[in-house]
């Protein structure tokens, strides 16, 4: 600490306490960076768009921690080396800093001000832009749940099914979901924090935000599944919450029967010998059922003349988990398919030659009494 | 006397401006009542409390050819009432916002304790009416104690003047203050308003009575603001000593400089808005009401072109104070001056432009995301400006470690959390799922208590002795610093974690997983709480009691620090004669101001 000559005003030098100061602020990045390696920060992931945040959040917390670092070194260090004893007697050295240390310190923090912003910043809401445009292979439309925000309560509505509820949100697991989010008096904000989806819903507009949930799960495991009004909207905005939950596609669309979806077919089962038969490019029955757990037959008579038709049975309606897949031929003709057991469910049938809606009907496999 | 006055003046003009709206409502055969003579009212006793407490005798005597009546009275007396000395109303100022802290903490406390559990304990609307008020009024203590109290009694003295630019309109926005209060904390007996100190509507066009004061409320504290921050600017660009060029100025100087710019710029935005609520409310307009063809989002736009801006003119002056205490206490010459007087221009230029990074979340077109999200971040290279000259100031200096400077030294700290933390919020797809939890009260504690409130505490210890002409008892000021520091970071860290694991803002309850934090939130925030009345008991006792301080205890460079303790009415027993740069430790020779030769007697040169 004693000096015998006095550097030159504003030169930076190099001594002892610079090297201390050096090694405690590596040491203390290392030790930083080394916590985070493993620590739980972040609740529970349950979407694609969980993914994309906590990512930036973490690349985030490793950019910040040689930062707060470097602050807390030199707070450390000058503390424990240039405290006085009392009131000082001498002054410090007159350092003021060369234009050049301020060019070098403009150089560094806006070097690391730019990364900032194109990485995780414009990188991330890139990411959540594709997440949100719903390009899943093999994927046609997105499911659309409508949310109504209103004091202090949440209506849920699935327009292609109508349904709607206010109970609880379900929502089928690995499927693209598209929420059209709107208002009926204050502003509310639809916010699901296991999805990391939050958007406002405002009156007179309709906010939207997409998410694919990845893992089943429900408000009681995980607290974090829930659709909690963010927005401060007057008496009961702290209990504007709505439980969620994701199923297996199966179980959502039985849950939207028992719902009595409108526009979807349903049927008990009766036996384990099902017929169908395909005329005129249509199938004559738009439901068909079975116990579960116990194998059947589908006894498919085509009538099309000289035009192939089959029946596959599929638990999501852009067929990617298949369950069974009939062999296709030509009419007029009739085949019988044997299918093993199935879990029980609310699943789709189509034939896969013309999968359009005359074509299509749902598959229910129910749990039988005595069986 | 003069309070009477006002007061009576007060009561008269609420019943001339509710007679006259109710005259009126008569006449047309409208039923008499409602909001509009509440707010005519209120308006009327506003100006009615001014006339009353002094500005008839002052100043608007001469508006009618009177002679208007100054007088320059001593003692006690001097603080309770229309006085334009800067110093006075500098303390007038400091006091009234240590009894609003005061109040504001204390529903601080209300809240820790609703939230140990995470049922409600409190009504709903309770709760929200208590938060919504310890929202704004801790934001009124921010925006104003720093500027309004330390900015009027010390910037008059850092550049050699006798007195601010505008006297009479420094002593006008002062007594401003008083009906912000009483407006605000009659709301409760109104139904009160519930819709925090934001105020979005549609929440705020058709909630509680109370919405109404506050409005009212709010647009007379802009107006105080505004005149407070003209003052200022004319004052530090006209008043100058001789010799004291722009980048001779004291740091904190720069800063109430910088602040001051914002709050005229930018305070009519939130008025204008208010504005527009209340003719929703009133009027029957639909500014913001989407099925009269308004928008919601409108006033976000306008209430953030205010309100970000704003978190700067709490937190400029906050730097301010802590590099000025960093350096005297450091005994070295400020380091990287200009970088920091560019940092603090560079904050007020970008502080416009960042406004739509709360809104990330709002419904806002998306393609805003992008621009404010990378101007926003530009803000930390302005304010890492400041950071260098503050670590730089501290480097190889002696530090004194006395209680200013253990809060300043604090205040770095504090604010390295909350700017950090600040990226998250900037960044579009973290703040997606941050927006509106305990994140984001975590984060702007850590800037505007850790930072600004942190700053206040070093500036009041720092110049008591310069204001009261007393010490306080280092011992419990230390303690105060120490306590408040290590139980600040015991409230507020658990609290980013809350809000990441799902808790969000302005609720009385939440689900049971977060039940650990909260209850370790409030014990901590009861032990911080209780730090305040040892430095109250400290504060209160010294200024009767305490020793008797010197011209400069602190054997700092700076102006003020030349004239006694406290100064004489006149300031400067005569014009101070600025030569050099205002910290020149460490340089022998060098010299801030050239020596006063021929010491004269105080007083006596009115």
């Amino acid at each position: 600490m004693d000096e015998t000559q006095t550097p030159p005003k504003g030169r930076p030098r190099i001594g002892r306490e610079e090297l201390w100061a050096a090694l405690l602020w590596v040491a203390l990045t290392a030790a930083g960076e080394a916590v985070l390696w493993k620590a739980p920060l972040l609740p529970e992931r349950y979407a694609n768009t969980a993914h994309i945040v906590d990512d930036a959040f973490l690349v985030l917390t490793r950019l910040a921690v040689p930062v707060f670092a470097f602050v807390l070194t030199v707070l450390v260090v000058s503390l424990l080396r240039f405290r006085s004893r009392g009131e000082p007697a001498e002054d410090g050295e007159p350092i003021r800093g060369t234009p050049r240390t301020i060019a070098t310190w403009l150089g560094i923090t806006g070097g690391l001000a730019v990364l900032l912003i194109f990485y995780p910043g414009v990188y991330g809401i890139l990411e959540l832009q594709r997440a949100h445009s719903a390009g899943v292979e093999g994927e046609t439309e997105p499911l659309i749940v409508e949310i109504e925000a209103a004091r202090w309560a949440w209506t849920v509505t699935y327009p292609d099914a109508g349904v709607t509820t206010g109970e609880e949100l379900v929502l089928p697991v690995d499927r693209t979901i598209r929420f059209e989010i709107t208002s009926v008096d204050v502003l509310h904000s639809f916010w699901i924090p296991a999805f990391r989806a939050k958007i406002d819903a405002v009156p007179g507009l309709t906010t939207v935000t997409t998410v694919r949930p990845e893992r089943t799960g429900s408000y009681e495991d995980d607290p974090a599944l829930r659709l909690q009004c963010a927005e401060l909207c007057g008496l009961a905005h702290s209990t504007m919450m709505l439980p969620v939950r994701v199923v297996e596609g199966p179980a959502f669309d039985a849950w939207l029967l028992e719902q009595g979806a409108a526009g979807m077919p349903t049927c008990e089962p009766s036996g384990t010998e099902l017929r169908i038969v395909a005329e005129n490019i249509a199938f004559d029955q738009t439901c068909l059922a079975v116990p579960a757990d116990t194998p059947f037959t589908i006894e498919l008579v085509n009538n099309d003349a000289g035009v192939p038709h089959n029946l596959s049975i599929a638990e999501d309606p852009e067929w990617t988990r298949v369950l069974y897949t009939g062999e296709t031929f030509d009419g007029v003709a009739t085949r019988t398919y044997e299918v093993p057991g199935l879990p029980a469910g609310v699943y789709r049938f189509r034939c896969d030659v013309h999968p359009i809606p005359a074509m299509s009907g749902t598959f229910v496999v129910k749990e039988v009494e005595g069986s | 006397m003069a309070i009477l006055k006002g007061i009576a003046g007060a009561v008269a003009g609420y019943a001339l401006g509710f007679a006259v709206v109710a005259a009126a409502q008569l006449a047309m055969g409208n039923p008499v009542g409602g909001a509009v003579p509440v707010v005519i009212g209120s308006v009327f006793a506003t100006v009615g409390w001014l006339l009353g407490v002094g500005l008839w005798r002052a100043w608007a005597r001469e508006w009618f050819g009177l002679e208007p009546r100054l007088d320059v009275p001593t003692g006690p007396g001097r603080y309770f009432r229309f006085n334009t000395d800067h110093k006075v109303i500098g303390v007038q100022y400091l006091v009234t916002f240590v009894i609003v802290f005061g109040l504001a903490g204390l529903l601080a406390m209300v809240i820790r304790w609703e939230l140990i559990t995470p049922a409600a304990d409190l009504g709903g609307d309770a709760y929200n009416q208590v938060m919504s008020l310890h929202g704004i009024l801790m934001v009124a203590v921010a925006v104003a104690a720093v500027l309004g109290g330390l900015g009027n009694y010390c910037v008059p003295l850092m550049i050699g003047a006798r007195d601010m630019a505008f006297p009479r309109l420094n002593a006008l926005s002062y007594w401003l203050i008083p009906p912000v209060a009483v407006l605000l904390l009659t709301a409760p007996f109104v139904g009160g308003w519930d819709s925090g100190w934001t105020a979005y509507p549609p929440l705020s066009v058709v909630n509680a009575g109370g919405q109404v004061l506050f409005v009212v409320a709010i647009v007379i504290f802009g107006l105080s603001s505004i005149l407070g921050g003209l003052n200022a600017i004319a004052t530090i660009l006209r008043m100058r000593a001789p010799g004291m060029t722009l980048m001779r100025m004291p740091i904190f100087v720069w800063s109430v400089l910088a602040a001051s710019i914002i709050s005229l710029l930018f305070t009519q935005f939130f008025a204008a808005s208010l504005i527009l609520v209340l003719l929703d409310r009133v009027a029957g307009t639909t500014f913001f009401e989407a099925a009269g063809g308004g928008n919601p989002l409108l006033y976000q736009h306008l209430f953030w072109f205010y309100s970000h801006p704003a978190v700067y003119v709490m937190i400029l002056p906050g730097f301010g104070i802590t590099l000025e205490v960093l350096t005297h206490f450091s005994r070295k010459p400020l380091f990287a001056y200009k970088g920091a007087v560019a940092g603090f221009l560079g904050i007020v230029v970008l502080s416009g432009i960042v406004w739509a990074h709360h809104m990330f979340t709002s419904g806002m077109a998306h393609f805003m995301n992008i621009p404010f999200m990378a101007l926003t971040e530009l803000i930390s290279i302005p304010t890492g400006l400041v950071f260098l000259s503050a670590l730089g100031t501290i480097w190889r200096g002696r530090l004194w470690l006395r209680t200013p400077m253990l809060f300043a030294l604090a205040v770095l700290f504090n604010f390295a959390i909350g700017g950090v933390t600040g990226i998250y919020l900037a960044d579009v797809a973290t703040d997606i799922h941050l927006q509106d939890t305990y994140f984001v009260v975590a984060h702007f504690h850590y800037t505007i208590v850790g930072g600004e409130i942190f700053a206040l505490m070093a500036g009041i210890y720092y110049w008591y002795p310069k204001i009261t002409g007393r010490m306080y008892r280092e011992g419990l000021g230390r303690l105060h610093a120490v306590w408040m520091f290590l139980a600040f970071q015991l409230v507020f860290l658990p609290l980013f974690v809350a809000g990441i694991h799902g808790m969000n803002r302005r609720i009385n309850e939440y689900v049971e997983p977060l039940r650990g934090y909260n209850v370790f939130a409030s014990v901590a925030a009861f032990v911080l709480g209780a730090v305040f009345l040892i430095a109250l008991g400290n504060l209160v006792w010294s200024w009767a009691r305490g020793r008797v301080a010197e011209a400069n205890p602190w054997r700092a460079t700076t102006l003020e620090w030349t004239t006694s303790s406290p100064p004489p009415p006149h300031n400067f027993e005569q014009t101070p004669e600025v030569v050099g740069d205002p910290y020149p430790y460490g340089e022998p020779g060098a010299v801030h101001v050239r020596p006063v030769t021929v010491p004269t007697i105080a007083g006596g040169s009115e």
